[in-house]
């Protein structure tokens, strides 16, 4: 657990680091909310365990590691040394490695631009100006934040003209083993113009002993009518902590679709809020888990109805085995005016091991009466009929289970549209089943 | 919030009654209320005017002493005018006969036009409305074939100042073991300073004979604003007790804290059922009791059960979780639960089930409505422990929303470590039925009463669990409290 006396030196080391940074190229404006961030983040200090949100994540590894705030070293490894990629992107690939940008963008088609941070103010000034400022920066909550917004400084500014379609970009973010543990920064901005179309896809993957923070924030903002497909999937190592936080602004009519799928970390939290300001904005939140040995995943959801006909469904599958722990929070509100919206929320989770823990709280706040709103949660274990079912067609116990345990987080990877794709993701989990409740712990 | 301590070597009782003097408060000398404020010589005070015993002082003082480190809650969704705690009266005895009312003709006849509403007996009206009870009733009598019949089961019913003069080896072995004085901000305030309350103490193997009621007990409706309940029930006993009413319950004082203890040993059963209709506050929103409860049963012994039962529709705000810590084996925890917010009325209430002993189970069954600007939470906490082999919950709570400014609001913890558990919860909320309520008004049936039809119908499950007449009353109450929702 982080405590007052635990966190303090860390706080205290990374507003130094703050200090020692040099005030890098940038508008005064930028240089004014990085000293604001810094300053907030000085005064809330680190998220412990009586701040709500983060009642159910402790921060033990990081305190353990202590990381420290410099900017990595830029590298340039093999392509042998970087991980697999899972799939392959229409419009490319972005490498970003120990959160920096590595190597030359790609090639992108029309319509679709990709702009490193430190060249974004140009290009992008007004919408920086208005977008960067309004992450939330007070208090212990978002403390992640308000760092990320100190040191920012690596970024990138992905684009998607209007009426195009931007096809499909993968940003493989990687971790290389590190003899001491850092925490690194990146901001994201992904922006869709009215009618624009994309694919998002992102890889988390680190070397097995690379230790360490990558912290990053992504801001999407999605005008009338535009599409965006955000896909994440994590398998970073056992030591790695990956604090992630998005937040999406929808206009009228936009659509957000995304999956989250984890296979490993070590530490591993993704806020992830919507908020649906025009009429008829849907949102699709989608997630799967599986987790082992001390991992811990923390997906915390908030959708915000703000207009009327708006829909959101948060659908969420978690299995846990070893000594793992998983956390869910998934909240939906609905504004007072918000009138003809529809939530719809699912959490359930299988506990194969007695060690495993697993936190759940799907909340609904709702101030508007014409509106429909369900949530259900289940913790439990397989269902011991069709356990048997198996059995009796001449499985074993061991691989019946691990049979219906991957059953259990396909129901996500199935409402993938992207066949193969979805194939391809749902190999992965049948791969990392930790079995039955006799291996538990055990891959 | 100022805690001021005065210094303990004051001369308690003379002093405050030098301060009442010197504020002109009060005119009558012998009434006795103590000024506003809370320090140690005010618990001191309160002790010694009910001739407690040193030790539980001494219990008083230390929850006093606890409080003064705490804050108040501040996580609950309500939105809550600081309370000033100086700004309070701390004790005040009983209403003398001759400030009551001397008959029914001097009631307000609002109240009497609710009591019709209601179906409250005529016999009843006038002690319900604090008539001086002499001028109405022998309720002495009634008290007295009451208490020969629980006497002759060996029960124990009594006020809880009684239990400590009469029982008090079973007060202090169970006081403050399920709630202690540190539990929460409100339950160390009642602690230090509760007034009185009920205490009921059911032997070995005895099934209580009558379902028990601080309706019977005598005094009972001036307990004060710091009420304090404790309820034992020994091996293979059951109790089934019953507080509140349907009534509008008028209060000079607008902070209620109250603390209710429930223990259930081997094979005990205890059935706690509420009806709280305190008043609560105009259409505006203004005045209105704040309702502070901790209520919480400890199933200690194996296969035992607690059961509360609650129909909340009073007060300006309720915060309040009646919980089950499921420590026996096989033992289960019930809530059923119906909410209601109009006009301006928070609720932020729901219950915890912790589930540490092996084969334990819960089930929630939870219907909130809001109408008007009430805002309403259901908040609750299912906690299966490491140890809670095979623990089963089924949680439900549903929400109604009648009217656009109001807001339904659910925020349930679900806290699952060990795999053998089965927990499920599910959720809904909507607007009242419009193709319901359209197809009632098709059949003639005016809106207002659709609505409550529509209403009862979706409490069903609540009132299910309520002792018949109350839940024949709890359904009227629910028809007055929604008047003027519609249209």
């Amino acid at each position: 657990m982080m405590n007052a006396v635990g966190a303090t030196p860390l706080i205290e080391q990374w507003s130094e680091a703050f200090r020692a940074v040099p005030q890098s190229a940038g508008p005064d404006w930028l240089q004014e909310l990085r000293s604001e961030a810094a300053r907030q983040f000085g005064v809330s200090g680190l998220p412990n365990r009586k701040t709500e949100t983060w009642k159910y994540t402790p921060l033990r590894l990081l305190e353990q590691q202590a990381p420290s705030i410099e900017a990595a070293a830029s590298a340039s490894p093999a392509n042998d040394d970087l991980p697999q990629t899972v799939v392959s992107a229409s419009s490319g690939m972005v490498d970003i490695l120990n959160g920096r940008l590595i190597g030359d963008l790609p090639e992108t088609p029309p319509g679709l631009t990709l702009t490193p941070m430190a060249d974004g103010f140009e290009a992008f000034g007004a919408t920086l100006q208005r977008l960067l400022p309004a992450a939330e920066l007070a208090g212990p909550a978002n403390a992640f934040t308000a760092l990320n917004t100190a040191f920012l400084d690596q970024g990138l500014i992905v684009h998607v003209a209007e009426n195009t379609d931007g096809g499909s970009l993968l940003l493989r973010w990687s971790r290389l083993a590190e003899t001491s543990a850092r925490l690194d920064n990146f901001r994201l901005v992904v922006l869709l113009e009215a009618g624009a179309k994309f694919e998002l896809i992102e890889q988390f993957e680190s070397a097995p002993d690379s230790r360490g923070v990558l912290n990053v924030v992504t801001q999407v903002e999605l005008a009338a009518g535009a599409q965006l497909g955000h896909v994440r999937v994590q398998r970073e190592s056992e030591e790695a902590t990956l604090l992630t936080k998005t937040t999406v602004g929808q206009a009228a009519d936009s659509r957000y679709r995304y999956f989250g799928f984890d296979l490993g970390g070590g530490l591993v939290r993704h806020e992830l809020g919507a908020l649906l300001a025009g009429e008829g904005a849907d949102t699709d939140i989608n997630g799967a888990f599986v987790l082992d040995r001390k991992r811990h995943v923390d997906n915390h959801i908030s959708v915000d109805h703000a207009a009327t006909g708006c829909s959101s469904s948060q659908f969420f599958r978690g299995v846990l085995g070893g000594a793992s722990r998983g956390v869910f929070n998934g909240r939906a509100l609905i504004r007072p005016g918000a009138d003809g919206s529809s939530v719809r929320q699912s959490n359930a989770n299988l506990l194969l091991s007695p060690l495993a823990e697993m936190d759940t709280k799907p909340e609904l706040e709702i101030y508007a009466d014409e509106v429909e709103a369900s949530h259900g949660a289940t913790v439990g274990q397989l269902d011991e009929t069709a356990v048997f079912y198996m059995r009796t067609r001449g499985l074993s116990e061991d691989e019946s289970r691990r049979i219906l345990t991957a059953a259990f987080c396909h129901a996500v990877t199935e409402r993938l549209e992207d066949r193969d794709f979805a194939e391809r993701i749902a190999g992965m989990f049948d791969a990392a089943m930790p079995g039955g409740l006799d291996s538990a712990g055990e891959r | 919030m100022s805690n001021e301590q005065s210094t303990p070597e004051q001369p308690s009782v003379d002093h405050f009654v030098q301060q009442k003097y010197r504020h002109g408060f009060v005119t009558d000398i012998e009434s006795e209320t103590v000024p506003p404020g809370l320090n140690e010589d005010v618990v001191r005070w309160i002790s010694a005017r009910k001739e407690e015993p040193e030790w539980l002082l001494e219990w008083r003082l230390e929850a006093y002493r606890r409080w003064l480190t705490m804050t108040p809650p501040d996580w609950a969704h309500l939105k809550i005018d600081p309370v000033d705690f100086q700004a309070i009266s701390y004790f005040s005895a009983p209403k003398s006969d001759k400030d009551r009312p001397q008959s029914l003709d001097e009631v307000d006849p609002k109240l009497l036009e609710t009591y019709d509403k209601l179906g409250v007996p005529l016999h009843e009206r006038a002690r319900l409305a604090g008539v001086a009870v002499d001028a109405v009733f022998d309720s002495v009598s009634v008290g007295t074939t009451f208490r020969k019949e629980l006497k002759k089961a060996g029960v124990i019913f009594c006020s809880f100042s009684e239990a400590v003069k009469e029982h008090p080896e079973l007060v202090k072995k169970y006081l403050g073991t399920v709630v202690p004085t540190r539990d929460n901000f409100f339950a160390a305030l009642n602690s230090a300073v509760f007034s009185d309350g009920s205490f009921v103490y059911i032997p070995k193997g005895v099934r209580c004979p009558m379902e028990l009621s601080t309706y019977f007990r005598i005094n009972a409706a001036e307990t004060g604003q710091f009420e304090r309940t404790l309820i034992v029930a020994e091996d293979n006993s059951h109790v089934s007790y019953l507080e509140g009413c349907t009534a509008p319950m008028r209060d000079e004082n607008q902070l209620h804290a109250a603390v209710v203890e429930l223990v259930a040993l081997e094979d005990a059963e205890i059935k706690y059922s509420t009806v709280q209709n305190w008043y609560p506050g105009d259409e505006e929103g203004k005045g209105g009791i704040y309702n502070f409860v901790t209520k919480r049963g400890d199933c200690r012994g194996d296969r035992s059960k607690i059961s509360w039962t609650q129909v909340e529709t009073g007060s300006a705000i309720t915060w309040k979780y009646p919980s089950c810590v499921l420590r026996g084996e096989r033992s289960v925890g019930e809530f059923y639960s119906v909410a209601l917010t109009n006009n301006f009325q928070q609720a932020d209430t729901g219950t915890k089930m912790i589930h540490i002993g092996r084969d334990t189970r819960s089930k929630i069954i939870s219907k909130g409505i809001s109408a008007g600007h009430g805002q309403n939470a259901y908040r609750g906490l299912v906690r299966i422990s490491k140890k809670a082999e095979n623990a089963r919950n089924f949680t439900q709570c549903d929400s109604m929303l009648i009217g656009k400014g109001c807001g339904a609001h659910t925020f349930p913890y679900i806290e699952v470590g060990n795999p053998s558990a089965k927990v499920e919860h599910e959720a809904t909320t909507s607007r009242i039925g419009e193709d319901q309520l359209f197809y009632c008004l098709q059949r003639g049936i005016s809106e207002e009463d659709a609505v409550s039809m529509i209403v009862d119908g979706f409490c069903k499950q609540v009132f299910r669990e309520l002792p018949m007449e109350f839940a024949v009353e709890a359904k009227a109450l629910l028809e007055v409290s929604l008047e003027g929702a519609v249209g």
